[in-house]
């Protein structure tokens, strides 16, 4: 049984990508809980007791990362599989009337850092050779500065390009050591970004957490290419 | 005589930068001026390669962020207000050839780089928010921003005009376009 840990699964992209690895059977889920008010996860453990461990998780705290590595360390032997998905919406407004700063800084904590503190944690764990050593990371089309079609926000899209970056400097050092690669683009999904559920979207979160699956667990001809993935499997450029 | 401002990090590129410009007759716009043309130089980013498995001090991270990213929007904000002429204001930024995410693999550099990446993602909103209101733009990729070698390059790349027909805005007008670019003038990939 292959072992997966996946971070911001309370609901949203998060929780169908938990939902679709345990319908897939034959992995062992650890979900990272940020909102325990937030009942989905819960009722999802009622129907996979043995094999969803739900763990909770705050990606822009390090104590709380730590701890969920002492958590899972003492649970698995190695991992197969990191999903940093956990994200949030965080912007500044027009450049006329910048504001909500501390959001724009909370963005960058959350979204780019939040998943190099998960892969910095979690090394040993996966760096092991029994272990798939897959790392995916969902990203977004905000974060591809050649077609940027925004005019307004700015922190949300600079999370997104500041992680691809980041991802681009993890790929360099780990993929020569046989860790593969995923950078995904979820599409537009009706999801929780904002906090409340997103009416407008093209996709519900269970439709693109089934296109996630396809491409985190089947193997690419091209490891050696780090790309930017959609839900459709369309490329996206930096 | 036209005004520069130019902000953000101090050394001896911004020096360069503000003698070359006086030496070319612009004044350093003091407040109460008007303003022709500002240059934010994004502070650089390490230059050392950095492994994941070294110890980040992500408190550093995030006020580094602060401090450049975040400064750099503030101040590109605060300047706005205080241009002589739209159809004439130029907005200009030096960041560290580093930042360029499609050839991260090309340059040696810390994970601080996705800090100067991210500032370019803010250019490019910025140049989709403000271009449709005449403001022209302008980004330098600096070698090494530590030095003032590159300064006069920077300086005769913000100056110069560029091409653009009021008549094919989209296939002759260099100016419609935001895109960075080196010493050479050559275009340095986001």
């Amino acid at each position: 049984m292959k072992t997966i840990l996946i971070t911001g699964a309370d609901r949203g992209v998060g929780l169908g990508m938990t939902t679709v690895f345990l319908e897939a059977g034959g992995w062992r889920v650890f979900a990272g809980q940020y909102m325990p008010q937030w009942k989905e996860l819960e009722e999802l453990h009622h129907k996979y007791p043995d094999t969803l461990h739900i763990v909770e998780l705050d990606v822009s705290k390090d104590d709380s990362v730590k701890r969920c590595y002492d958590v899972i360390s003492s649970k698995v032997k190695y991992l197969d599989m990191l999903v940093s998905n956990a994200g949030i919406v965080g912007n500044v407004g027009d450049i006329f009337d910048l504001k909500d700063f501390d959001k724009g800084l909370n963005a960058f904590n959350v979204n780019t850092l939040g998943p190099f503190r998960m892969v910095q944690a979690f090394l040993p764990l996966i760096d092991k050779e029994e272990s798939m050593k897959r790392l995916c990371f969902v990203s977004s089309e905000a974060g591809s500065i050649s077609v940027s079609h925004r005019r307004d926000g700015f922190t949300y899209p600079m999370s997104k390009t500041a992680l691809n970056m980041g991802v681009k400097l993890l790929f360099k050092e780990l993929r020569p050591r046989g860790f593969t690669f995923r950078l995904y683009h979820p599409g537009w999904v009706r999801s929780y970004m904002s906090g409340k559920k997103n009416t407008e979207g093209k996709y519900e979160p269970i439709e693109t957490a089934r296109s996630a699956f396809i491409q985190f667990t089947n193997d690419s001809p091209r490891e050696d290419v780090l790309f930017v993935h959609d839900n459709e499997n369309i490329t996206w450029p930096f | 005589m036209k005004r520069v401002l130019i902000t953000g990090a101090k050394g001896k590129f911004a020096e360069a930068l503000s003698q070359y410009f006086e030496s070319k007759g612009y004044g350093i716009w003091q407040p109460g001026d008007s303003l022709d043309m500002f240059v934010y130089i994004i502070a650089p980013v390490s230059t050392e390669d950095e492994s994941i498995e070294e110890d980040f001090d992500y408190d550093g991270l995030l006020q580094k962020y602060e401090d450049i990213a975040l400064d750099m929007l503030k101040e590109t904000s605060k300047c706005l207000n205080h241009f002589r002429d739209l159809d004439k204001a130029r907005l200009c930024f030096v960041n560290s050839i580093q930042s360029s995410v499609n050839r991260a693999w090309d340059f040696s550099g810390g994970y601080d780089r996705m800090i100067s990446a991210a500032c370019n993602m803010a250019i490019r909103i910025m140049f989709n928010r403000l271009r449709p209101l005449g403001y022209t733009f302008r980004v330098f990729a600096a070698q090494d921003i530590n030095s003032p070698d590159e300064a006069s390059y920077a300086a005769e790349y913000f100056i110069t005009d560029r091409s653009l027909e009021e008549e094919e805005p989209n296939i002759r007008s260099d100016e419609n376009r935001i895109v960075m670019r080196d010493m050479y003038e050559v275009e340095i990939p986001w």
